[in-house]
């Protein structure tokens, strides 16, 4: 027997019936082999028979579900996470050498009233970002042999760059708490998925740092990942007169709420989104009713969606009207959510 | 805007994304959802219960550590986890571990017929008895492949070998095994 084609013949049968293929299965595909390779594979389930069994894994979980539990309270992992911060003065002193510099040019502009290129524009953005970090002194040296542009294009074209040059900090709050922000920054017990851990208040600030411009797909990447990762982890079920309703293309969370006549909090609550965490289009969200604007996109029911939630006891109408209502925009109400929270815990 | 479309991704992978932004949450998750199956490998490698306890808690604790200095897994989260679980065994028993072989008494739990399907006829005990007659190497395939299901991939990885020795191991791992449960079974029976 060819010992080589034993080996991979084996190894095919053993990753087939890993994927849930049956020994006939594969038996039947090398039919030459076949009394062999029925031997062996049986040999190798047979393997699993030796497993732990389940009176001596519970008893092992309970002592040592304890243990790790403590292990991971008691475990600081503030350590790493300010290693990627900047201390709030830091954010302070570098977005006042920006100021700084914007002005500096200006005064330059004004002295010299030189017509500016596009490419003169960004070579000078270039030197913004790089001069943040310096003494003031270096900034208005560094500054003032730039090339000079017309006085009108010059603040636009640095006024984006502040939060930018401090890019090594992509992550601090402050930050981005001027843009706006688009999660409200409340976040409900129920959306925690081990109820022993609580998550640091560090995580829930980091989660807010989302900007709409396209600078923080870092920022946005991750929080969706979260977002995926919570509907996963909290059973978001139907409650009784709800519908369902696919996530389109523009829609905000907020959005959704006004139109359904309900609040983002019940929506988060009900659908398993964490606060900070984003909505993903196509995603199936329960809302109370058909929606205004929108064709809901009726989808199957979940297996699950029998179950009613119990962090729900109250009916939408019950509470208070959508804070959207004020100013009609559908962002606009979370950033000052934002804007709020973050001035509270300021 | 916050409406964004990215493709899935495995749990797994989220996971790992949270606890490195120390989510203590994400930690606690990684740790339900692996212990039993680090404990089974332990287990059956170490075959005294409570130094696979101890074991296992170090592989946690050591990803706890490494999560909190900013360190740990980066890609493959499962393959770290039996990786480090591997080096902990060889670091209680010595590069060459004499590990404990169950009583050969517990082979006289060994009851049935010979005629019967291989494995019908075995007790979990005896059985373990058996697979630790195989080589480490052998017996780490052994779990690994068939036990905890791993693609040939993650157990190159793991074992840190290549995939083409890996292969000629889980043949000759169950060959071993084959011939160790024949003797025994003709033992008994003679």
């Amino acid at each position: 027997m060819n010992e080589q084609r034993l080996t991979e013949v084996f190894n095919d049968c053993v990753d087939r019936m890993a994927m849930g293929q049956s020994l006939e299965d594969c038996l039947a595909l090398y039919s030459d082999l076949a009394d062999e390779l029925r031997s062996l594979l049986q040999v190798g389930q047979l393997s699993r028979q030796a497993r732990v069994d389940t009176i001596e894994l519970s008893q092992v979980r309970f002592r040592l579900d304890k243990t790790i539990t403590d292990y991971i309270a008691a475990t600081d992992f503030n350590d790493s996470a300010s290693r990627w911060r900047v201390p709030p003065g830091a954010t302070v002193l570098s977005l006042a050498a920006a100021m700084m510099l914007v002005f500096g040019i200006l005064l330059v502009l004004r002295d010299n009233s030189v017509t500016l290129t596009s490419s003169t524009a960004t070579q000078t953005a270039t030197a913004t970002s790089s001069a943040t970090n310096m003494p003031t002194e270096t900034i208005t040296q560094s500054a003032s042999p730039s090339p000079t542009s017309s006085a009108t294009n010059m603040p636009a074209a640095t006024a984006t760059m502040p939060p930018s040059p401090t890019s090594s900090t992509t992550n601090i709050p402050t930050e981005t708490a001027t843009s706006s922000a688009t999660n409200t920054p409340t976040e409900t017990a129920t959306m925690t998925s081990s109820p022993t851990v609580t998550s640091s208040a560090t995580r829930v600030s980091q989660t807010m740092t989302h900007t709409p411009s396209s600078e923080s797909t870092v920022d946005a990447q991750t929080a969706t990942a979260e977002a995926i990762l919570s509907a996963q982890t909290c059973e978001a079920t139907m409650p009784e007169d709800w519908t369902e309703y696919r996530v389109q293309t523009g829609d905000t969370l907020s959005f959704i709420a006004l139109q359904s006549g309900t609040t983002t909090e019940i929506l988060r609550t009900v659908n398993c989104i964490e606060s900070g965490h984003l909505i993903i289009v196509g995603q199936t969200l329960f809302v109370p009713r058909l929606l205004a604007i929108s064709t809901p996109d009726v989808v199957g029911t979940d297996s699950d969606s029998t179950v009613m939630p119990t962090s729900i006891n109250q009916t939408p109408d019950a509470t208070e009207p959508p804070e959207a209502v004020d100013n009609g925009g559908h962002s606009d109400d979370e950033g000052e959510d934002y804007d709020e929270d973050s001035e509270n815990s300021s | 805007m916050i409406v964004l479309v990215l493709p899935d991704e495995t749990g797994d992978s989220q996971l790992l994304e949270r606890a490195r932004r120390d989510d203590k949450s994400a930690v606690a998750q990684i740790y339900q959802e692996y212990v039993e199956s680090i404990y089974q490998f332990v287990r059956l490698r170490v075959g005294d219960a409570q130094i696979a306890e101890d074991i296992t808690s170090t592989v946690f604790m050591t990803l706890i550590d490494d999560f909190a200095k900013g360190k740990g897994p980066r890609s493959s989260l499962r393959g770290w986890l039996f990786q480090v679980a591997r080096h902990k065994i060889y670091d209680t028993y010595g590069q060459q571990p004499t590990l404990p072989l169950e009583t050969i008494d517990q082979l006289e739990s060994f009851t049935g017929n010979p005629e019967v399907e291989l494995g019908q006829t075995l007790t979990r005990d005896a059985l373990r008895a058996l697979i630790q007659q195989l080589s480490p190497d052998q017996q780490e395939i052994l779990l690994l492949r068939f036990d905890q299901q791993l693609s040939l991939q993650e157990t190159a990885d793991i074992m840190n070998k290549n995939v083409n020795t890996v292969k000629t191991l889980q043949l000759r791992a169950v060959q071993r095994l084959r011939k160790l449960i024949q003797q025994t079974a003709g033992a008994i029976y003679e």
